[in-house]
């Protein structure tokens, strides 16, 4: 790097030092422009598509019946789950139920397409996680307030 | 012939048929629920009404003869009208639970109210709640809700199985399909009731809820519990077999399956299913990659492969594919030089068949039996053996009125419908046969013998006990009993898949492939064409190659199943005396007493990982396709591995090579291909035993 010549007020340091402490004072009255996350968060928009979740019903049971329908919808086939047999009115309940977090492009088309509103987008956007394996969500976690 | 016009298109058909026929002749889709070509005409469900001309109502077209001059309006507004509110009944008290129900999907309840449906419900009152659960037998579960009362699974217990046990129960809208009281449906048919159920209503206990249709991948198989060979259509998910359903073929199951076969698909994916290959080190079995498994078994022939004759013996399940049995009796004949090859304990079928073959006295078709007047079945129970060619006796008595008579060991169903049963031990038929023979030619005055000798197209059924070396005298000496200008036939049935196939291809130890005898003029020209070399003295028997192993001049020993489960049920003496050859190699799907004895045990397939054909007992050759990803090479292609290994160049591996050197080499198999095999299947001329002969 060229040996750029500096002026004598710059080589003095001092006068500089102060100009940096001038502008610190100056914001340290104004309100923050950026926003304080991970404490503060975004309210989304009503229609904001997040990632999916199991809606639970009033027993606390996913309210889903594995009919399959947004596992076959899904563009990115991220949803698989396998059916079986409940002694309950709806007879029908997944007892496995994995959506990989990884490939789902938020579309809302499970939403969309389930015919019992068992599968809603929720408003949650962070997947932030050390292993791709943490991306692939169970029904446990699906079915949790997020 | 009449002729009609069905919505202006103008028809010629046979007399008898239906307006239903008639307009699916045209290539016009009618919709139908309760019309199954397999059991009688009710006319129920009356969606397939259709308006006929100079009639004041509306007509069932499924109910309905075609008669000169009708002039019949499917599509009509009033016929498309009458269907609306057919529809609108249906779906009255229909639960529309189709994101839980099974049957959506393939639903026809589904389709047809989509496309002819009021498609909004005007009913402001409570639906009529029915049980959900009820569990009809060991089998079948029915949700009442679902019914739309179209008596499929009613009229196939009446007319088809003849077992009465499922009815309709109360009147009007509370009418629901159930058992008669203090019975359950356990009869050994009851899952063609699910496939018969057009909607969810009737479902199969094994499959409830396991999957939507659109999830399983579906091919085109063959059923080998049993010789008749049952048209299936195979259904997986992620490689595992969910469920089998029938596949009409009018020339070998019809619509049908036996519970047996249909419901024997959990193997397939057992979690004890083998899928590395094993070897025998110091006494301890341990698991190894294939490339050492088939080192070793290469080393273990060699030294069989070079030297000696009918040294190496070769075991085979009764329910391999054709493709099988020829690579491996062809590897065996021209590498190993053994005709020691055998199907079971039990092997004199063969020669029996073989002469009943020639005296042209064989059923040549199934269908044929349709055609008899009387009905004589000895030996095992036919609906615990060949359910589905009991299906087609009960058939022929209820439509010709044919009699029945039974010999057999034990009490079964088929009494019901016997006009004579008599109990008659396995190893005394060939003797009570050769009496009535003798009865009937007297004239004896005994109802039976005499009804017997009155009986111009009677067929009888040999069913896999009486199997000894007199039988297939006993059989000829009583087919030829029967009075002047009479046509007295055989059908004889052996345990297993594909025995009859197998015997075809020369899995015997007397005759070569085609049923040619083992002769030295045979030899040398199978090595002409095989090269290698084949033996030219007959082999052992199951017993001849235990007693070998015995004496220790056994080199080595095949065990090969594949497709499905098999038990060798060997004695313990019998596993001392194989504990004594010094190289045993088994293909198999699950561990079982064979590891005791093999140095090698190698994985095998199961029926929905193979591509291959199967004979029936009656000759048709038909294809089943390869419905899932197999997790490990074919009995076939490692055994051209083997092959390569030891220097020999094999046809195949392809199942479709293999079973083109078939059609050229063998010819009742001759000019059968794939396409045919797949088409409802080829029927393999027996007639031509060109060489054949009796021992």
């Amino acid at each position: 790097m060229p040996n750029e010549k500096k002026s004598l007020g710059e080589r003095l340091i001092l006068p500089e030092l102060m100009k940096g402490y001038a502008v610190t004072l100056k914001t340290l009255a104004q309100k923050p422009t950026t926003m304080q996350y991970p404490e503060e968060r975004w309210q989304m928009a009503r229609r904001y598509r997040g990632y999916p979740k199991l809606v639970m019903d009033e027993q606390g049971e996913a309210k889903c019946v594995a009919c399959g329908l947004c596992a076959v919808v899904c563009p990115p086939n991220a949803i698989e789950l396998q059916a079986g047999e409940v002694p309950r009115a709806k007879e029908r309940q997944p007892i496995d139920f994995k959506i990989h977090m990884g490939r789902c492009i938020n579309c809302g088309y499970c939403e969309e397409a389930c015919p019992k509103s068992a599968i809603e987008m929720s408003k949650m956007y962070e997947l932030n996680t050390t292993s791709l394996d943490d991306m692939i969500y169970t029904k446990e976690v699906l079915l949790q307030d997020y | 012939m009449p002729k009609v016009k069905i919505d202006g298109r103008e028809i010629e058909v046979a007399k008898g048929t239906t307006l239903l026929q008639a307009a699916e002749r045209l290539g016009l889709e009618v919709p139908q629920m309760c019309y199954h070509p397999g059991l009688r005409i009710v006319g129920v469900c009356r969606v397939c009404l259709c308006q006929v001309k100079g009639q004041p109502k509306m007509t069932p077209a499924c109910a309905t003869e075609a008669v000169e001059g009708m002039e019949v309006g499917l599509y009509t507004p009033e016929a498309e009208k009458a269907r609306r509110a057919v529809i609108e009944f249906w779906l009255l008290n229909h639960p529309l639970d189709c994101p839980v129900c099974d049957q959506g999907g393939e639903c026809p309840l589904q389709d047809i109210a989509f496309d002819h449906g009021p498609g909004t419900s005007r009913l402001a009152d409570a639906k009529v709640k029915k049980q959900k659960r009820v569990v009809l037998g060991p089998h079948v579960v029915l949700d009442e809700e679902r019914c739309i009362l179209c008596w499929r699974c009613t009229r196939f217990t009446q007319e088809v199985s003849g077992s009465y046990q499922i009815m309709l129960r109360e009147r009007g809208v509370s009418t629901v399909v159930g058992t008669p009281p203090g019975q359950t449906l356990d009869e050994p048919y009851s899952g063609n009731v699910v496939d018969l159920c057009p909607v969810g209503a009737l479902t199969s206990s094994d499959f409830r809820f396991k999957s939507r249709i659109w999830e399983m991948a579906s091919s085109e198989g063959i059923c080998t519990a049993c010789s008749v060979g049952c048209n299936t259509f195979v259904w997986s998910k992620k490689g595992a077999v969910e469920r089998l359903t029938a596949r009409p073929n009018l020339q070998v199951n019809e619509y049908w399956l036996c519970d047996r076969g249909r419901f024997d698909v959990a193997f397939t994916s057992s979690p004890e299913r083998f899928h590395t290959p094993r070897l025998r080190v110091n006494e301890r079995m341990i698991d190894v990659e294939w490339e050492d498994a088939l080192l070793a078994v290469a080393e273990g022939l060699r030294g069989s492969a070079t030297r000696g004759q009918n040294q190496v013996g070769a075991f085979f399940a009764p329910h391999l594919a054709n493709e099988e049995y020829w690579a491996f009796q062809k590897f065996v004949r021209a590498t190993l030089g053994s005709n020691h090859l055998s199907l079971g304990r039990d092997e004199t079928l063969v020669p029996s068949r073989v002469d009943l073959v020639r005296s042209g006295r064989m059923l040549p078709s199934i269908v044929e039996l349709e055609h008899a007047d009387a009905i004589v079945i000895l030996g095992g129970d036919l609906e615990q053996t060949h359910p589905v060619y009991a299906l087609r006796v009960r058939k022929t008595i209820r439509e010709t009125g044919a009699k029945l008579f039974l010999a057999t060991p034990n009490p079964e169903r088929l009494e019901h419908v016997a006009q004579f049963s008599e109990r008659v031990a396995p190893a005394a038929a060939a003797e009570w046969l050769t009496q009535l023979a003798a009865k009937i030619k007297k004239g004896g005055d005994h109802p039976a013998v005499q009804a017997l000798a009155g009986a111009k197209r009677l067929v009888l059924v040999v069913n896999a006990g009486p199997a000894n070396a007199q039988i297939a005298e006993a059989i000829l000496a009583f087919l030829g009993s029967g009075p002047k200008d009479s046509t007295w036939k055989t059908l004889v049935l052996d345990e297993g898949g594909n025995r009859w196939g197998a015997s075809l291809l020369g899995i015997s130890p007397h005759y070569f492939p085609g049923l040619k005898i083992v002769s030295a003029d045979e030899a040398q020209a199978l090595k002409s064409r095989w090269g290698g070399r084949v033996s030219p003295e007959p082999g052992g028997a199951w017993g001849d190659i235990i007693a070998q192993a015995q004496d220790g001049k056994l080199q080595a020993l095949l065990l090969v199943n594949s497709g499905r489960p098999h038990h060798w049920a060997f004695t313990s003496h019998e596993r001392a005396a194989l504990r004594k050859v010094p190289f045993v190699v088994a293909f198999d799907l699950f561990t079982t007493e064979v590891d005791e004895v093999a140095h090698v045990v190698l994985p095998s397939l199961s029926f929905a990982d193979l591509d291959g054909t199967y004979t029936t007992a009656d000759g048709v050759v038909q294809l089943a396709r390869r419905n899932t990803v197999p997790k490990g090479p074919s009995p076939v292609q490692v055994l051209h591995r083997i092959a390569s290994m030891l220097g020999v160049k094999m046809k195949g591996p392809d199942p479709i090579e293999v079973f083109r050197e078939i059609a050229r080499e063998v010819p009742q198999f001759a000019g059968i291909d794939y396409g045919q095999a797949s088409r409802g299947g080829a029927r393999a001329a027996e007639k031509s035993l060109a060489g054949a002969g009796s021992r």
